[in-house]
């Protein structure tokens, strides 16, 4: 089984990944060659596994961000389960950023197998009202997907959306 | 010669078939025509073997009646593509890059134009028709460009120099804006010149490049001297794969549509399947199965809902466990 991480450079696809995998991450981290405020940014995947009983496994992938490597995302999100796409709330357009990753996975999302996690909130806590948001968003799409706010750093929050996206997915079997 | 769209009086367009049977060479063939469409207009009309002007035949071990029937018909000009060398005045050979296979035809099409053959391709190598080209390219998505042979690392004994060798006349600035123009750039390293193998080696250079470039290809797949040399230079590994590998990994994203593939010259298909290796090399997955395949265990259709219910089962399980462990 495969779930696919994806949402705009410098979201926490790769630092999620890392939380809760089993195994080292597989990264392909290099030196960005735009104008980022960051160290690395992935250029080709990241990779990751949850290890289930008797011998499943859940791959967990991570996208680019930048709209450049999208021929890997089609690579990638062949076969996938689950997507998760993480919005960085604090970037000057998040919905619109939410709106370029569900427009270019469109071709692979269904239903029931999207969930949503914002991440850069100073408070999870005080997010519920912010969130509507991307709740309108995502309905004005007809899309009836989870959306929690999570920090990619901590594993309880990263394995609730993950929880979402598995029950969203049950659900509508 | 006769021609259903066109005749060899008019500077337009003419019928080509490519008449090989290893798919990979006819696509490699064909792809340098579509190329040289792009830089010079749609010289070159892809149409079948019965009403082909020209023909592109191999008369190596598997040729056919056909090759041999269009090679000694005075209607059709053909076009001898082999291993073995002959005398035959438009001949290609199997390693030869799109730039080989582009010379032969605009020496063919200067001909049919009464113009002296090699002027059509001289102005392909000419820095302004190649940026032009690129410029063609800048909009369009998921473009591969490769090049062969395009850069020498030089050891004076003191560091390693970089030099641009191919295409002809770019200077590393002029090269630098090129690359900066494509989504995808892939490398190929010549031989470097000497290599001092005790010897830390420091590439200043190579970060200077390391930003354009995001994957690099290195070195001919056969090739176990620039193996261990470049293992020497700490680079990212390459896999040695036999050449049907090649093939069938090439042929999976031809299929797959994931790229167009414009090659300047070299052999293309071994250094995007080098660049692809590279990537997975680190994942140990088989590539063929990413590219073509979905994930073992995928929640398809084709699955009962009971095991499915039951892998998200264990999944839900599994994310509790670590979410009570965190």
């Amino acid at each position: 089984m495969k779930f696919v991480f994806t949402g705009c450079v410098g979201s926490g696809k790769t630092e999620a990944i890392k939380t809760v995998s089993d195994i080292p991450v597989i990264s392909t981290e290099e030196k960005p060659s735009d104008d980022l405020e960051k160290q690395t940014t992935t250029v080709a995947l990241d990779y990751g596994e949850l290890h289930l009983a008797q011998g499943s496994k859940l791959e967990l992938y991570g996208t680019p961000g930048q709209s450049r490597f999208a021929y890997m995302w089609k690579i990638l999100s062949e076969g996938a389960s689950g997507f998760i796409i993480l919005v960085n709330h604090k970037r000057p357009s998040p919905v619109e950023d939410l709106d370029m990753y569900v427009e270019n996975f469109a071709e692979y999302l269904t239903e029931s197998n999207l969930a949503v996690g914002v991440t850069h909130t100073d408070d999870i806590n005080l997010m519920t009202n912010e969130l509507s948001k991307y709740y309108e968003y995502l309905k004005h799409k007809n899309i009836s997907a989870p959306v929690l706010p999570i920090d990619p750093r901590d594993a309880s929050s990263v394995t609730t959306l993950l929880q979402a996206l598995t029950v969203s997915i049950e659900q509508n079997l | 010669m006769q021609s259903s769209s066109t005749n060899l009086s008019s500077p337009k367009a003419y019928n080509v078939c490519v008449h090989l049977s290893d798919s990979i060479e006819k696509r490699r063939v064909e792809l340098s025509l579509k190329m040289f469409n792009k830089l010079n207009g749609d010289h070159w009309l892809f149409t079948t073997f019965e009403e082909a002007d020209i023909v592109v035949i191999s008369l190596d071990e598997n040729s056919t009646q056909d090759a041999l029937d269009a090679k000694n018909n005075s209607d059709k000009i053909t076009v001898v593509y082999g291993k073995e060398k002959t005398d035959h005045p438009w001949h290609m050979s199997p390693g030869g890059g799109a730039d080989e296979f582009m010379s032969v035809f605009s020496d063919i099409y200067a001909s049919l134009n009464n113009q002296k053959p090699s002027q059509a391709v001289a102005s392909f190598n000419s820095f302004d028709k190649l940026m032009s080209f690129f410029n063609q390219l800048k909009n369009k998505k998921n473009t591969l460009i490769s090049f062969g042979n395009d850069i020498q690392l030089i050891y004076d004994s003191k560091e390693y120099k970089v030099e641009f060798i191919t295409p002809k006349n770019l200077s590393m600035e002029a090269y630098a804006t090129l690359l900066s123009s494509a989504d995808f750039s892939v490398a190929k390293f010549s031989e470097p010149v000497s290599v001092n193998h005790n010897e830390t080696v420091q590439f200043d250079s190579f970060s200077f490049f390391w930003k354009l470039f995001q994957f690099i290809s290195i070195g001919a797949a056969s090739d176990e001297h620039n193996k261990t040399v470049y293992k020497q230079m700490h680079w990212p590994p390459l896999t040695m794969v036999p050449h049907k590998e090649h093939d069938l990994a090439i042929s999976a994203l031809l299929m797959k549509g994931s790229f167009d593939i414009y090659t300047i010259s070299g052999k293309a298909r071994c250094q995007l399947e080098d660049v692809y290796r590279y990537i997975l090399s680190c994942l140990s997955i088989n590539f063929l199965e990413l590219c073509t395949s979905p994930a073992s265990e995928a929640l398809n259709k084709n699955q009962p809902d009971d095991k499915k219910v039951s892998l998200l089962g264990k999944l839900f399980q599994k994310l509790q466990q670590i979410k009570k462990g965190s």
